[in-house]
Parts: C-alpha cells; structure tokens; sequence
C-alpha cells in the first residue's frame, strides 16, 4: 500500500503552552517499501508513526493510504482502518497481561470477528520460534518473545502497512537482530509496507530509506 | 517508631484514592453493627404493654425483625468481609512496586511489616470515626422515620470493630508472606495452571481476561448485587406483616357483608416481652347474645371458644413455685401493670396454696383458646409426669375434696392443626384426686392437662368468633351498635367489630405508610450497597484502561469496547439479580405462607412493583456509572494522548 504524507503538523497545547511536534512533514512510501526513521528523543518520530497510525489527529495536512484520505475518516472508519490494513509494534509490546500468547496474537482476529486460521496463526508462531509458549502468559515470558509475540499480532490480519515505534528498545543485541531479520523477512515475503522507527544506528542502517526527523521536521533521505 | 508513621500518613495522604476503597469498605463493615443492634433488641418499639392489640403486634414485630435480620445480618459480615479483603488486596497489588523498591533500597521485611501494619491501624481508625458518626445519624434517621426507640449500644460495636481488624490483621498477614516469599525483584503474578486454555471469540476472551484480573472483585460485586436485591424484594413484604397489626382478614371471601361482630381467635406469644399463661380468648357469650337481642341482629357464623381454664396440681406445685417465679420476677422487671383477668384464677390460686400477697395484680394473664394453644406451642406431653394419684385441683361442680376420679391428658405425636386437631388428639387417661375445689359457673368442662398446667376446656362461655349481619340497621342504631361494640373492646373479651370496606382502607393505608418508612430505612442499606458497587465498577474500569486503550490501538472502536465492559458488568449484575430474585422470592413465599398473607392480591400490589423499581434503578446506575465513567476520556477527549499514556504506563512499569 502506498503513502503519501502532505504537509503533516501536529501541534500539542495543554492551555496557554503548545508545542510543535511536526513542522509540514511531506513525503511518500512506496508499496512494499521498508524504511527507518530516525532522530533523536523527542524531534518527533513517535508522533510521525502515532498520526500514520491514526492514534493521533493531525492539526494540519493529510495522509493517503493508496487513493483513501485517511485523516478525513471518521474515528470509526479510521478503527476499522487501522484493523484490517495497519499492523502497529511498540517498544513496549504492549500485550495484554491478563491473555494468554495465543489469545493476543488472535486478538485482531477476534475484533474482526474472523474464524481463526489457525493455519496462518501456527506458521507465524513457528516462524517467530513461538512454538511450546503459545498458552503462557506475557508475564511468563522474555522480553524477546514478548516482543515477537507483538509481531504476530500485528502481523495475523494479513496487514498492508506495519508501523513500528522502536520495537527494539527493549531488547539486547541478539533479539535486536533477530526482530529487524524477521520484520523485514516478513514483510518483504508478504509485501508489506514496513516503516520501523528507531533511533538506534545500526537498527536503521539495516533498511534501504532512512528519513530523518529532527526538532518536527522530516528531512531528507540518508540514503 | 515516629518516622513510620510519618511515612505512612504520606503514603496515605499520597495514595488517598487507593485507600478511600478500603476506608468505605471498612465503614461498609461497621455499619453493619446497626442491624446487629436491631437484631440484639436495641430497636424496641415504644409500647406499654397494656393491651392485648398492642401485644399482638409487637409480637409480630418483634418475629419479623428476627426472620428478617438475621440473613440480612449475615449477607452484611459476609459481604463487608469480602469487601475489605478485596480492598486491602487491591490496594497492595497497587503498591507492591513500591513496596518492592523500599526492599531494593533497605527497607527490611520487618520494617516493611511495621509500615504496613501501621497504614492498616490508621485506616481502621479513620473509618472507625466515621462508621460511628454516620451510624448515630443512621439511628435517628431510622427512629424518626420508623416511630421505633433506638438505644446506642456498645457492644456489637466492639464486635464489629474487632471483626474489622481482624480481617484486616489476616488479610495483610497472608499478603506479606507472599510478598516475602519471592525476592524483592520478581515478578509476583499469581496464574492459576490450570485455566490456560485459549479461547477464541472476542467475548469469551475478554470475559476470561476480566475474570482472571477481577475475580475477588466480581464475587464481591455479585454478592452486594444479591443483597440488594434480596431486600428490595422482602423489604416491600415487610410493612405487610407490620400492617397485620389490625389483621384485616376476609377468609370466607364476605366482603358484602358489611357490619359484622368478629372475634380474632388466638394471640402468638414471644417469651421476650411478657409473662403469657395459657388461657382462653373471645367474646363473652352472654354479652354477645345481649347484644345480638338488643339490635336484632342476625347470626351467620359462630364458633365456640373452647375457654381453657387454669388450674394447678398441687402434688407438682404444692409451694407454687412456678406461680411465685413469675411473680418475683415480675416484681422485679416493674414492667407490667396487669392484674388477674379472672377472679376465677385468683380463687384458684388460693386453693393451690397461694397466698393473697402472691396476687397483688402484678401478672399478666392473657387468655388463649386451646387450637391456638397447640398450634402454637405443641406441648410435647410427657404422660409420665402425671401418675396415678396425683392431687388436682377441680371446680366444684365437678367433685369434691377427697374425690378419685379419671382425667384426659392429651397425647399426640405431630403438630395439631385446626383441620387434624380431631384425628390426631387423643386422651390418655389418670386417676387423680381432688385435693381442692373452686367455685365453677360452667358446667360439661372436660379437663386436659399440659406439662405444667391443668386446664378445663369450656365451650359454652365464649364465642371464639361471631359473624352478624347489620345491614338492616339505620345509620343511626349503626353508630350504637359501634359504640357499643367499641365499648366492649375495652373489657377483656377483645371484641372487635369489622367493617370491611373501612378495614381493608385503613389497613392499605397503614401498609403504604409503611411501605414508604421502611423504603427509606432499607433504601439507606441500598444506596450504601450501590455506593460501593459502583466505586468497585469504577476501580475495575480504571484498572482496566490500559487494556481498553490497547484493544483500540489494534483498531477496535468504542463502540465494541463499550459493549465488551458493559456486557461484563451486565453479567454480574444478572448474576446477582438472578440469585436474588430467587432467594428473595423464596423468602416471601415462606413469609406468606406462614402468615397467610393473601400473597398475589399482595405481590401484584406492592412487592412487583417496589422490588421492580429497585432492580431497575441498580441496573440503570451501573450502566449509567459505566457510560459516564472517566473511561470515556481516555477514548475521545484526551485520544490524542492515548498511544503516549500507554508507552508512559508501560514504561512506568
């Protein structure tokens, strides 16, 4: 699915303070297409993949996915968006605690109220290296495999677009690796739009585009 | 010892939310020593024991207060046990981050059991203060709305107070063992192993999910729901048993007729309240047929009264022992002012060896006839206890002194009813001697014997009930009539006179006025219910936020989160209503049936429509509480803050 960013702002007030968090942001995404986005804490990457996500509402400009206006939808529509084409990731795996591995990565499933392929499902957890952990709870597991367990949930409603908001935060070098092979892998072999924000070096140098966010403003491509 | 308390009067005042739970549970608890007050009689109905009406109803006030305040009693401790458990849990699952760095930074587990010890003793004295205040104003709330005398009284307050700190002493005991069992860096997370089982439809899996998350909190939630709905439903019954006080009854469905003379049979006694000799009740038959002469009246209906006349067997009571007990104590309660309703039982008294002093006129006699006397009491007759030869005393139309003769003592094996009283009483027969007579102005007076008294059955002296018509009466030879009649109420023959229409107006009457006393008093216990079901809703929400704005960032709209929550708290409250319709219904049948309310007349009028009332506004609250709760911000008002709250959220942990 292809994106097209066009003069995106968002502007946080809290009374007489506000905040400019992106500054005009104009860019695309090719289908298929991997990217990072990098910059440092706080110049506004978090907030870029949040409006992509429709988890924010933009003050200004707009996001098309393919031909469809994404931030003209109404918050229903963009729910419903958002559940059958955008996979999002999260530093913090954000799994809920009291489900068991299986029940949260069947979860999308459930709110589409879809008949569980249990098919796809097991070839995802054998693919992730999930198999035997399934009926455990988050608690019960690894940050690694909390992690990949995210990964499948975004991944189980065959998604067009995964968002990623440092999905490797939390992890140590060899998960680190693991996460991006497998994201990437992942992606490519399903076509999917994959945009990864990080802002750790090496995690970014691994993609083919890298765009820069620094103090709201996206700027070019590093490579 | 200072700096702990310093530290945990800050935690207190830092973490107020948390504890504001358990300080309402707490009071939710204490409060409960208001219907132990009732129940222990500290609720007495301010009344003068000088007639038998007034008698007759405090008597049935007095039953309904025992079959209705146990259970609620009950359903109170339990629910307020399960109350305070789950707030001190709540509140320790909440802290125990916290708790866990104090451990990382040197807090040792002996301190940290000081700390928490501490926390919980001024959190029992907090809702101890304002348990007490809102109680005394609950008191005179209620004795002003319910005409009842309340005494304050100290002890189940004690009770409950140290019931309070016990649960909180064991449940914080029981918390701390576990906390201390894991070191102070892992994860202490309770699953149970064998509920691992994934489900795959969105409902089960949240319901499962909110289950495993909120199990203590939903059982006390089903048991609150079950209470109040359990006294919505027999607190609507309860000012019908009250109304009963002038015993509006038209068994033989005569609502035409319009006056009729009608002598309410029997009376129920209770031990508590005052001294009851078996004796016999009705209108005097001689006055009775002077007044049916007199007007021209016409009989429907008569019933003897069967009179039971006391007297005593001198070989068990040669001292009268008995006699004098009741007279000692009477003497020293100075309670009653009742002299002898009979000069026949002074004389009888004289002739059992009574002395004129015993009978001052301090014990009250009432008198019963013999079908109440069984049904109520059953005496269990040991005929053993009556040999041959034992001395009577007898009425002197009947035998002289010295005279041999045989008496029937009644022998049955099962409780006797009106309708087998004549299959299932039979006589044994003993021969006795007459060691005294009494002057007797009846005659045909078989007589029976119980374990402690001897009686002569006479079924010519009274009527038990009597049924006239008036209808062809001016209203004036009406008016002389009731005067009449009203007169003769105030003898001991406990005449009434009924006219229905009247009757039934004012006994409707009495039941809404009531209805609307007790309503409030009950409503109190409800609104206090409902308070805590919806703080435990709104904790459960909030507790649940993280997951709600979780199942949204994977794209589910409010509108199916909505519908996810409210179908949970829709299943405890079915849950809790359904076992309450039950239990409740159950009760007022029982009540019903063994007071001979008309029960549909009465539940289409009264118990439907109040109990209906009341469940509905417990189910709209709780939606509304839902609908309206701080939930909706975090989905449209603050959205844009979602994804951030939930990174900050995890990050915190």
């Amino acid at each position: 699915m292809k994106i097209k960013v066009e003069n995106l702002s968002k502007i946080y007030s809290n009374g007489d303070v506000s905040v400019q968090a992106l500054k005009d942001c104009t860019f695309s995404v090719n289908d298929a297409e991997q990217i990072a986005v990098t910059g440092s804490s706080g110049s506004g990457k978090s907030t870029l993949l949040h409006l992509l996500g429709g988890l924010e509402n933009a003050t200004q400009g707009q996001i098309f996915y393919d031909e469809t206006n994404f931030t003209a939808l109404s918050p229903n529509k963009c729910d419903d968006f958002r559940l059958k084409n955008i996979g999002v990731i999260f530093q913090s795996f954000n799994l809920i605690p009291e489900m068991t591995a299986y029940e949260n990565i069947l979860l999308p499933l459930m709110l589409l109220n879809k008949t569980p392929d249990s098919t796809y499902a097991n070839t995802l957890i054998e693919k992730l290296d999930l198999t035997g952990r399934t009926h455990h709870f988050p608690s019960q597991l690894s940050g690694g495999q909390q992690q990949r367990i995210a990964v499948a949930r975004a991944l189980v409603t065959h998604p067009k677009i995964l968002l990623c908001d440092e999905p490797t935060g939390n992890l140590d070098i060899k998960n680190t690796e693991n996460v991006i092979r497998l994201l990437q892998d992942t992606a490519k072999e399903l076509s999917v739009t994959l945009i990864v924000v990080t802002h750790e070096k090496t995690v970014a140098e691994k993609f083919p585009r890298i765009l820069t966010v620094s103090d709201g403003i996206v700027g070019g491509d590093l490579k | 010892m200072k700096k702990y308390i310093y530290l945990t009067a800050k935690d207190i005042h830092a973490n107020f939310k948390k504890h504001i739970a358990i300080i309402i549970c707490i009071s939710l608890f204490l409060t409960a020593f208001l219907t132990v007050l009732w129940y222990n009689g500290s609720f007495h109905y301010d009344i003068s024991l000088d007639t038998s009406s007034e008698l007759y109803e405090i008597q049935n006030k007095a039953k309904i207060s025992d079959i209705i305040l146990i259970p609620m009693a009950v359903f109170f401790v339990v629910t307020s046990i399960i109350g305070i458990a789950s707030a001190m849990i709540y509140s320790f699952k909440q802290q125990e981050k916290s708790l866990r760095l104090l451990r990382c930074i040197g807090f040792s587990k002996r301190k940290i059991g000081i700390f928490l010890k501490i926390r919980s003793i001024i959190i029992w004295l907090c809702s101890l203060i304002l348990s007490v205040s809102c109680s005394f104003v609950s008191v005179n709330v209620i004795a002003s709305l319910s005409g009842m005398v309340c005494f304050f009284d100290i002890l189940p307050l004690i009770l409950t107070a140290l019931i309070s700190l016990s649960v909180i002493t064991i449940t914080n005991a029981v918390l701390l063992k576990a906390f201390f069992r894991h070191s102070p860096l892992s994860e202490n997370i309770y699953i149970p192993k064998n509920n691992r089982k994934s489900v795959f439809t969105l409902k089960k899996c949240w319901h499962k999910a909110f289950g495993r998350k909120f199990r203590l909190q939903n059982a006390v939630c089903i048991v609150m729901i079950f209470m109040c709905t359990v006294m919505a439903i027999t607190s609507s019954f309860i000012p019908l048993f009250n109304a009963r006080g002038t015993t509006w009854n038209d068994p033989d469905n005569a609502g035409d007729k319009d006056y009729s003379v009608f002598i309410a049979g029997g009376s129920t006694g209770s031990e508590d309240y005052y001294i009851q000799f078996p004796t016999g009740q009705g209108i005097n038959r001689h006055k009775a047929d002077m007044i049916i002469q007199k007007y021209g009246l016409e009989v429907l209906n008569d019933t003897g009264g069967e009179l039971l006349q006391p007297f005593f067997l001198t070989s068990k009571n040669g001292d009268n022992a008995m006699l004098k007990y009741h007279i000692e104590l009477s003497k020293r309660d100075g309670l009653y002012k009742f002299g002898f309703e009979s000069p026949l039982t002074e004389t009888m008294i004289k002739s059992a060896g009574g002395t004129p002093q015993d009978i001052i006129g301090i014990l009250p006699v009432c008198w019963m006839s013999k079908k109440t006397l069984f049904n109520l009491y059953s005496p269990n007759i040991d005929t053993q206890k009556f040999m041959n030869g034992d001395e009577i005393v007898a009425p002197d139309n009947k035998c002289q002194v010295g005279d041999t003769f045989t008496v029937l003592i009644p022998v049955f094996d099962s409780d006797l009813t009106t309708e087998n009283i004549n299959e299932n009483l039979k006589f044994a027969c003993k021969k006795m001697t007459v060691s005294s007579v009494y002057h007797a102005d009846s005659d045909n007076a078989p007589l029976i014997f119980s374990q402690e008294y001897l009686f002569s059955v006479n079924s010519t002296l009274n009527y038990e009930r009597l049924d006239l018509s008036a209808n062809h009466l001016s209203d004036k030879e009406k008016i002389a009539l009731d005067t009449e009649l009203q007169a003769l109420s105030e003898t001991s023959t406990s005449l009434k006179y009924l006219n229905y229409d009247k009757i039934r107006t004012e006994f409707y009457k009495q039941v809404n006025t009531q209805t609307i006393q007790l309503a409030v008093s009950v409503g109190m216990f409800v609104v206090l219910i409902l308070s805590a079901l919806i703080m435990s809703f709104h904790v459960q929400i909030q507790e649940n936020r993280e997951s709600c704005i979780l199942l949204h960032v994977i794209g589910a709209d409010q509108k199916t989160i909505h519908k996810l929550l409210r179908r949970e708290i829709t299943r405890l409250l079915k849950i809790g209503i359904i076992f309450g319709v039950i239990f409740g219904l159950s009760a007022d049948i029982f009540f019903s049936l063994t007071n001979y309310v008309q029960t549909w007349d009465i539940f289409l009028k009264y118990v439907l429509p109040v109990s209906s009332l009341e469940i509905l506004t417990l189910y709209i609250s709780e939606i509304v509480n839902m609908t309206v709760n701080d939930y909706d911000d975090f989905l449209s008002k603050r959205r844009h803050l979602m994804a951030r709250m939930i990174e900050e959220y995890y990050k915190h942990l």
